[in-house]
Parts: structure tokens; C-alpha cells; sequence
């Protein structure tokens, strides 16, 4: 109970630090883009890690993601609607394929998954790309001036053009998801999942229709990885196919790796930490994708249990160390 | 009517034959035996009859419905429920995480009672805690409620992989070899075990090979022999039975 409520602390002191950054950064655009930026990533990695909890990788994730920019994105541009509906429209959207998509994808597992998802991503991404639909879609050059909405709201006028208020925004939707995912995942569909995970034929005669859990988490999963898109394309104001390629996929898988599989504390960890180090890596241009393989290496190697047991296997450090003094003070008197 | 019956049903694996034209019924309330040398299709029915095959021909009655057809989850629903040969557990779960996974028909989802964690959730979640508690209890595993599966002794994990199956409140229960790899003192207490499971009101459907569990526990057993029925009684016919003695010692 008291380490539950140590760790509700930590969690809360956690939120409140990120809801007072602009403040103590003095609404420094740079250090808010990160922010920004760290938001997306842990929405992506977070919503990955739930498919992973079924024993699942997908590859096609920032395909997802993609159909929700692109939906977003062309509804604005092409109708003039505004972000508050587009992105539920292109999250919705993203869902109902992943949806269609995963009744057969789901029939197949462990690396024939990953392939078949990999080969989803793709055809997702080169159907931004399709010529045939260039005067649509942009084709390979993308699509432009996907601005931020504005909002009216209580004789509050707020334009999310500023970095704040888009902070602020995928702040939210970044916690909202994180909070979902962790509430689901502590309750019986988590239990269902994991026990899927465990073992997919004691799962089934205990009368989990395996297949019914698999297709609604995928879905959810693209539901919440189209969100994040919708919410990408309006911030960066330009998408391409290219936004939304394989690597995209992977540096969240590696985020969601080197953070932990265990709980939803290693994607969260993963992405903040590796989308920071990015950033300070930035100087090195291409050679970061060397430095993030040697990262994922090192964890699987040296820490398998990821970022997130670093503070379980900091106080059993300092356990053995409290109990050799301990030891060594008893030597002493006797 | 029986409870579960096993109408001419034929499986074929290529050309292979593994049971052919069997013809068998369960009662109800009782421990039914199946026994028979390696291969001799015991698995193989066990999987036709928990929807894992399809047989080639032939159908499969429970409770009066056919569920030739359906897939494991449906009969599991339907109340049959099995364990397998080998040690299949959520390992990586606490035993008493095992039994609360092994409700799962028992305890409906709701999505927003799971988001926002509400009193009737959580009540609800204690229930099953409570009851999955009384099954654990009844199969004296309680002591190791917090355990990880994976951590316990081979007897007690066969203990549990049984504690999961009733959690699903089977009303036909299936055992894959209960007492395989125990010590004689693990296999009478799952002999103890296995009647009071069917005191219970569960009837049980069980493949051994240990000789003296099956005929100290079933009232009827039947041997199989490359997937036909060879022979079919009460364990003192069985026992005199010349073609079942044939079948397990060979000879002219």
C-alpha cells in the first residue's frame, strides 16, 4: 500500500512538472517543440506497447498513424474543417481499417505477423504516395499548410498556432491515452490480454475468443496511433508519405524496448529519454540511427527489463549495500 | 441421455488414421476412464472433442447440442472444459492470477467500469478473487496464492492447471494424464482430489496411463487401440479383458 502510494506521488509530481514547463522554461519555443514532440512519442509508444501485452509487434504503427494525418489533414484542406472533429474523424478511421485489416493479420503470429504488418505499413505509405491520386493526396510531395485549429471557448480565445497551446494540447491527449491504456491494462482486459500473451491455447479453453480480443485491442491500438497522427499533422503543419515511413515503426518498438515491456512506466520512460538524447544528438545527423541500434543492444544485453527497473534495482542496491555495512559494523563491535 | 457422446467419428491426418468410427458416451456424475498404449488416439479425441480438430467424419454431442463445429472458447462456454499433457500455465502469473484469467466466463468486461476503476468494478473483481480463493483452497493450493506459477513444484503446477479449468465451472471436465510425473503420495491426493472434484456434480473424462489411478478411480473405462474401441466396462472386466492384456504385452 505505501509503495503504491510513493509511487501515485512520483506519478503526480511527474504530471505537475510537465503542466508547469513552459513556466519554468520561460516559453522557450525549442525546449516546448521537444516537449511537444516527447508527447507524440509516448502516445505512439504507449499504444504499441497495449498490442504488445497480446504478444504483439506491429510494424505498420506508423501507418496508423499516417491515416489519421492524412484523413485530418485533407478534411481540413480540402473542406475547411477544424481539427476538433477531424482527428476524431481520422482516429475513427484508422481504427476501422486496422479493424478490417486485422481480422486477417491476426490469423498469423510472431514473425509472420511482424512481416505481414510491415508489408501493411508499406502499402499504407504508398498509397499517400500514389500517383493516380496525386492531385488528392500530394503524392511523395505531401501535403502543405495543414494549420493549427483555433478555439473559442468560454470567452477564451485560444490559437494553438503558439507553442504553448499546442504543448499543452498533446500534453493532454498524450496523458489521456497513457491514463487509458494503464487503466485497462491494470483491469480484467489486461488480464485477458496478458493471459493471451502467456499462452494462447489455455486462453482459449478458458473461453477467451482469441480472435474477438485480438482484432479489438489492434484496433484501439490504430485508434489511438491515428489520434496522435491527426495531432502530428496540425503541429508540423506538413506531412508526406515519408512522415510516416517503416523507421518511424521502429524507433517506436526501439523506445518502447529500451523503456520496458513490463509495465506502461517503459513507454513512457523509453520515449521521453530516447526522444531527449535524440535531440542532443542531433550535431551527429544520420550516425543517431548507429547510436540507437548500440542503445538497443546495450539494453538487451545489460539491462533486459529496460529503463523502467532502474528504480527497483537501485533500491536493491542500496538494500545490499545497508545490509553489508550492517554486517561490517557487527564484525567491528564483536 | 449421456452427457457427452461420441458419434462414428473418424479423424484422418493424411492417410494416417488416428481414430476411426468411434462410438463412446459419458454419463452424467460419472469419472469415466480412457486408456490405451501410445498412439492410440486418446489425445487426439480429446482435441476433436475440445474443437481443436475438426474430425473427418462423425459428430460430437454435448448436453444434447452438437458442437462438432465449434471452436475451444464455445465449448469451453458450454460448460467442457480440459487440461493438457503438458504443464500449459500462465507462468508468468501468481497462482491466484491464474484462476482470476481462468474466470474469464464467468466475470463480464465492462470497458467503462475498467476505465474508471467504479466500486461496482472492483466489487465485482473481488468476487471472483473470493471464488477463484475457494477453488485454490479446495485444491489445497492456497499457501501459494502469490507465487508465480512457473515457481512452483511439478505437482502443484498439474494441481493448478486443474484449479484452472474448474475456475471455468466446467460441467464435463477433461484430464489430459492428471498424475503424470508424480510421486505416489502426489497421485493419491489427485486421486482424492479427482472424486471429490466429481462430488462436486462435475463428471470427469480422464486419459492416464498410471494403472492403478485409472482403475482406483473410474467406474467404466475405455481402451482405445489404434483408434478403435477395443473394449469397454467396469475396471475389473478390463483388467481380465485377453484383448486389452494383448494390446499392452503384445503376443500371438
Amino acid at each position: 500500500m505505501n509503495g503504491n502510494r510513493v509511487k501515485s506521488f512520483i506519478w503526480l509530481i511527474l504530471v505537475i512538472f510537465v503542466f508547469l514547463l513552459p513556466v519554468i522554461v520561460r516559453q522557450d519555443d525549442y525546449i516546448l517543440h521537444v516537449g511537444i514532440t516527447i508527447a507524440f512519442n509516448i502516445a505512439m509508444a504507449t499504444s504499441l506497447w497495449f498490442l504488445w501485452s497480446l504478444g504483439y509487434v506491429s510494424f505498420a504503427h506508423a501507418g496508423f498513424m499516417g491515416i489519421g494525418a492524412y484523413t485530418s489533414a485533407l478534411l481540413f484542406l480540402r473542406l475547411g474543417w477544424s481539427l476538433w472533429a477531424t482527428m476524431w474523424i481520422g482516429a475513427a478511421l484508422a481504427g476501422i481499417i486496422a479493424c478490417v485489416v486485422s481480422i486477417p493479420l491476426m490469423r498469423t503470429k510472431a514473425v509472420y505477423f511482424f512481416m505481414a504488418s510491415w508489408a501493411v505499413g508499406e502499402v499504407i505509405k504508398m498509397m499517400f504516395a500514389l500517383k493516380y491520386f496525386r492531385w488528392f493526396t500530394g503524392g511523395w510531395d505531401g501535403l502543405f499548410d495543414i494549420l493549427p485549429p483555433k478555439l473559442s471557448i468560454l470567452g477564451l480565445y485560444i490559437d494553438f498556432s503558439s507553442r504553448v497551446a499546442y504543448y499543452y494540447l498533446a500534453i493532454m491527449f498524450a496523458v489521456a491515452i497513457v491514463f487509458i491504456i494503464y487503466r485497462l491494462n491494470r483491469s480484467r482486459i489486461g488480464t485477458i490480454l496478458w493471459s493471451i500473451h502467456e499462452s494462447e491455447a489455455l486462453a482459449e479453453h478458458a473461453g477467451i475468443h482469441l480472435l474477438r480480443y485480438k482484432v479489438l485491442t489492434f484496433t484501439v491500438v490504430c485508434f489511438f496511433a491515428g489520434l496522435t497522427g491527426a495531432l502530428y499533422a496540425h503541429y508540423h503543419t506538413f506531412i508526406s508519405p515519408r512522415t510516416f515511413d517503416i523507421w518511424v515503426s521502429e524507433f517506436t518498438l526501439v523506445h518502447v524496448i529500451v523503456g520496458g515491456l513490463a509495465t506502461v512506466a517503459g513507454p513512457v520512460a523509453g520515449a521521453t529519454v530516447l526522444t531527449i538524447l535524440d535531440e542532443l544528438l542531433r550535431p551527429l545527423g544520420f550516425y543517431r540511427v548507429v547510436i540507437f541500434g548500440v542503445i538497443l543492444i546495450l539494453t538487451v544485453l545489460f539491462l533486459p527489463e529496460g529503463l523502467e527497473s532502474i528504480p527497483g534495482r537501485i533500491r536493491s542496491l542500496i538494500r545490499r549495500v545497508l545490509k553489508q555495512e550492517r554486517r561490517f559494523r557487527e564484525d567491528a563491535t564483536t | 441421455m449421456p452427457l457427452l457422446e461420441i458419434r462414428n467419428v473418424s479423424k484422418y491426418f493424411g492417410g494416417l488414421e488416428a481414430v476411426s468410427n468411434l462410438d463412446f458416451a459419458v454419463d452424467q456424475g460419472e469419472i469415466r476412464g480412457l486408456i490405451g498404449p501410445n498412439g492410440a488416439g486418446k489425445t487426439t479425441l480429446f482435441n476433436m472433442i475440445s474443437g481443436v480438430y475438426r474430425p473427418t467424419s462423425g459428430r460430437v454431442v454435448f448436453k444434447g447440442k452438437d458442437i462438432t463445429q465449434l471452436k475451444p472458447h464455445a465449448v469451453a462456454k458450454m460448460g467442457l472444459v480440459r487440461t493438457f499433457q503438458a504443464t500449459i500455465l500462465f507462468k508468468n502469473f501468481s497462482v491466484l492470477k491464474n484462476l482470476v484469467a481462468g474466470y474469464h466466463l464467468h466475470s463480464k468486461v465492462n470497458f467503462w467500469g475498467a476505465l474508471f476503476n467504479t466500486p461496482a468494478t472492483v466489487k465485482k473483481e473481488r468476487d471472483i478473487e473470493k471464488k477463484a480463493m475457494e477453488i485454490l483452497e479446495f485444491m489445497r493450493l492456497s499457501k501459494y496464492k502469490d507465487e508465480l506459477a512457473l515457481n512452483l513444484p511439478h505437482g502443484h503446477q498439474r494441481a493448478l492447471g486443474i484449479s484452472i479449468a474448474l475456475a471455468a465451472e466446467p460441467k464435463l471436465l477433461m484430464l489430459d494424464e492428471p498424475v503424470t510425473g508424480m510421486n505416489p503420495e502426489e497421485t493419491t491426493e489427485m486421486m482424492g482430489l479427482i472424486n471429490k472434484i466429481r462430488d462436486r456434480g462435475i463428471t470427469v473424462l480422464l486419459i492416464e496411463h498410471d494403472m492403478k489411478a485409472v482403475m482406483g478411480l473410474c467406474e467404466r473405462i475405455t481402451v482405445l487401440n489404434f483408434g478403435k474401441k477395443l473394449a469397454e466396462g467396469p475396471p475389473e472386466e478390463i483388467r481380465k479383458n485377453k484383448d486389452v492384456i494383448e494390446a499392452y504385452l503384445g503376443g500371438e
